[in-house]
């Protein structure tokens, strides 16, 4: 197994671990119903997006770490510090607006107004995990404890902070967070899920 | 000119995020501003575009830390 920061070639593959990773969630929040396209677009989107050089924020590859088995990418995950490079948000509103039509995009975000209500700020100075996914046949193998070790090996996280942010209805993201030290720091309930933001000191 | 441009950010800003007051200062960041998340980033970058007539690119937005990277960059704008 082999783990390491995530390179321009893999593009293509961090794409496909953003549209999994939000499999797990909820689905009237994720980019395919954001943008009401089908899968094979989006990947194509999302393979334009995450191609820039702008650190600090979940959409550059620059910030992805990837696990490779026997030649292929089986799981990945972003990780940076909130607020190195200014507002991680701010910064991937910037590549969505790279690659997406302006109209479309406000049209987009428009959409996501009904859910400000489970917005939790990202707090800076800390690390955030996004986008964490591991392809199926390689889920329950112990793959993300490896790269989380990997991860914070990499990282000088002394004295800082980690969050995450899942779905209230992902119990299984959850109970695998606490396994790793995360703590439930607040929970923003909606009618059918919520958001929880988990830190680990 | 140049702090009419200011004066007319500080109106955006204030259009944007639905503010009575704001006390502007180049060092703002999203957290000091109320109202001011990714969704209504959006607003505030279209929202400078129609005031003044320009064109922001995703990578200019990328750019921005705050509010005076945002004064800069209109002003930049604004004399090519």
């Amino acid at each position: 197994m082999i783990i390491r920061k995530a390179k321009h070639s893999d593009i293509s593959f961090l794409a496909k671990i953003i549209l999994e990773s939000e499999s797990t969630g909820y689905e009237m929040y994720t980019y395919s119903s954001l943008f009401n396209k089908p899968y094979e677009e989006l990947i194509a989107i999302f393979e334009k997006v995450l191609d820039n050089n702008f650190e600090g924020h979940g959409l550059t590859y620059k910030n992805y770490y990837v696990v490779e088995i026997k030649d292929q990418l089986v799981g990945g995950m972003s990780f940076y510090e909130e607020g190195s490079h200014g507002d991680s948000n701010h910064l991937m509103t910037g590549a969505l607006m790279q690659v997406i039509d302006r109209k479309e995009l406000v049209k987009s975000f428009a959409k996501l107004k009904k859910f400000r209500d489970i917005d939790i700020p990202k707090t800076p100075g800390t690390f955030q995990l996004d986008s964490v996914a591991i392809i199926k046949e390689y889920q329950g193998q112990g793959i993300f404890q490896e790269l989380f070790s990997f991860i914070k090996k990499q990282n000088n996280l002394k004295g800082k902070k980690m969050e995450v942010q899942v779905w209230k209805n992902n119990t299984n993201a959850i109970k695998a967070y606490k396994k790793y030290g995360f703590v439930v720091q607040k929970v923003l309930d909606m009618e059918d899920n919520g958001r929880i933001l988990m830190i680990k000191e | 000119m140049e702090s009419n441009i200011q004066n007319r950010l500080i109106a955006i800003f204030k259009k944007t995020f639905e503010l009575e007051e704001l006390e502007w200062d180049g060092n703002l960041i999203a957290e000091d501003v109320d109202g001011w998340d990714s969704i209504t980033h959006l607003d505030l970058i279209v929202n400078t575009e129609e005031e003044f007539k320009i064109e922001i690119s995703g990578f200019d937005v990328m750019g921005l830390q705050n509010t005076g990277d945002l004064l800069s960059l209109v002003e930049r704008k604004l004399t090519v």
